[in-house]
């Protein structure tokens, strides 16, 4: 892998000890994390002032507007790639998270060499 | 006058048979009796009334009437009080207007001529009151109050009938819509049984995950390589439980576990996570486990397919790991089975072996099942490797 700066990740995740590995994870492979909310308008309202060159995104969160929502804006306005991590997905959601066009699907358990790879592949 | 009465007591026999063989629709049957009273007795209008109650209160209405266009006769106020009057009468009576009493004031109110009033009643049971109105001639008429009296007996009994009847439909339609609206809500109760039980698993499943980020970010904060070891350890054992809780999810029933799919997910785990390319072979079967086999059977998959991934192949030693899930007259059987090294010389990590192998030996006999390790370098003649095989009963799902 050609040797690269760190990544400003933006993590959103409403379970904290969730994100916390995230975090650790993310900073052990050299990269930074910018951001780490746990809601969606904190995320949107987030990305007025931040621009990350990742965002891992849960699905489910807690309020109204859930991962998806966070995955338009940054398809749509910000052109910012991102990854979806999340445990369960019933199909709908799955189709509805899948037209946002996505880096990648993470499955939970998160496991380290997937998040390393994320980032090559963005970094590169 | 003998004769006369002997005639009309053999017309009303005749009567009575007709209208028991209609006994099974009480309005034809009252049309019937109405018509031929009429022609018979020479009454300008025949008015048959059923007593009802509502609300606590006696309501007359008309069964039948004849002619068809004297209708409006039956609602009248004094037609309906000399239907509440008959209540009082315990036979068939002649009413003459211009006389005394309640009758003849209501003949007088209609404007009306003399006037029978029967009483239709079986033993003590009033169903409702004849009125033959405005007489043409009223001699004879004793014979024919004692004749309606033995007929309205027989009349009474079909309005009855016709009334259980009724009765009985409109409780078995009641008892219908009660027992269709219980199975409406017993299925509107298991929906959101389902709904809860998705919900446990999912919260079960969510807090393993949990369980296993803080086991990561306690390995991550410590300096001790061994330390990280046994804690990743205990990370690939959680998350073999977290497996059978996502399988729950997905099942159907959201009580077992497809096992094929649970060794499928397991087996590429841990591939993944130990970064070793040694390939797994799993036969599908179609075997569903209760989540309290699942778990226990997990957890041994896991102990075996990670000793095998880690330990058999040292060196880069090629082979492959067969994994068998097979189920033969209720009898289970597992095997983890690998053509590597043996348990002999060659694996460094007694300690936490003996305590994998342990954790098999101790799940086994939760399952009530029999372990069996074959050492194939020991006991087959040129073989190589290691075979664990677990018998066990399967439960009922």
């Amino acid at each position: 892998m050609t040797q690269h700066h760190g990544l400003n990740i933006m993590i959103v995740e409403d379970e904290r000890i969730i994100s916390m590995m995230l975090s650790r994870m993310v900073e052990r492979l050299g990269h930074h994390v910018c951001a780490c909310v746990t809601s969606a308008p904190a995320a949107i309202e987030a990305l007025d002032h931040i621009k990350p060159d990742l965002a891992f995104l849960d699905i489910n969160l807690e309020g109204e507007k859930d991962g998806i929502d966070v995955g338009m804006v940054l398809r749509e306005r910000l052109g910012i790639p991102f990854v979806y991590a999340t445990a369960y997905t019933d199909t709908e959601t799955k189709a509805r998270a899948a037209a946002t066009a996505p880096l990648a699907f993470l499955a939970k358990p998160i496991d380290l060499d997937s998040i390393k790879s994320l980032c090559d592949l963005v970094a590169d | 006058m003998h004769d006369h009465a002997q005639a009309f007591n053999m017309l009303f026999t005749d009567l009575v048979e007709k209208i028991l063989s209609m006994a099974d629709s009480p309005g034809r049957c009252a049309d019937f009796l109405a018509e031929n009273l009429r022609a018979l007795i020479g009454a300008r209008t025949v008015l048959v009334l059923e007593c009802t109650h509502f609300s606590g209160e006696r309501l007359h209405e008309i069964v039948s009437v004849f002619p068809e266009r004297r209708r409006s006769m039956g609602y009248h106020e004094a037609v309906q009080s000399i239907a509440e009057t008959s209540h009082d009468l315990d036979h068939t009576e002649l009413f003459e207007p211009h006389t005394h009493g309640p009758v003849a004031e209501a003949l007088g109110r209609l404007g009306i001529g003399s006037a029978i009033v029967a009483p239709i009643k079986h033993g003590g049971t009033r169903m409702g009151v004849l009125l033959l109105l405005d007489l043409l001639d009223t001699t004879g008429s004793r014979t024919i109050m004692e004749t309606l009296d033995r007929l309205t007996p027989a009349f009474s009994l079909v309005l009855r009938n016709a009334f259980l009847y009724n009765n009985l439909e409109l409780e078995v339609a009641r008892r219908t819509r009660d027992l269709e609206e219980r199975t409406a809500s017993l299925q509107a109760a298991l929906a959101e049984k389902e709904v809860m039980l998705k919900e446990v698993h999912h919260r079960v499943k969510n807090n393993l995950q949990i369980v296993t980020s803080l086991l990561f970010l306690q390995a991550d904060s410590s300096k001790s390589a061994a330390l990280r070891d046994a804690l990743k350890k205990s990370r690939g054992r959680i998350q073999s439980m977290a497996l059978v809780h996502e399988e729950l999810y997905r099942s159907e029933d959201l009580a077992s576990v497809d096992m094929s799919e649970y060794v499928k997910k397991l087996c590429a785990d841990l591939s993944e996570a130990l970064e070793i390319t040694v390939p797994i072979v799993f036969r599908k079967c179609s075997l569903k486990l209760p989540i309290t086999q699942s778990i226990p059977c997990g957890l041994i998959l896991n102990e075996l397919v990670t000793n095998a991934l880690k330990y058999a192949y040292p060196d880069n030693r090629t082979g492959e790991i067969r994994v068998t899930m097979s189920v033969d007259n209720g009898l289970i059987r597992l095997v983890v089975e690998d053509d590597g090294v043996g348990l002999g010389p060659g694996h460094d990590d007694a300690d936490s072996c003996s305590l994998g192998l342990s954790l098999v030996e101790g799940l086994a006999a939760q399952l009530h099942g029999c372990l069996k390790i074959t050492d194939k370098s020991v006991d087959e003649p040129g073989g190589s490797g290691v075979r664990f095989e677990i018998d066990f009963p399967g439960e009922e799902t």
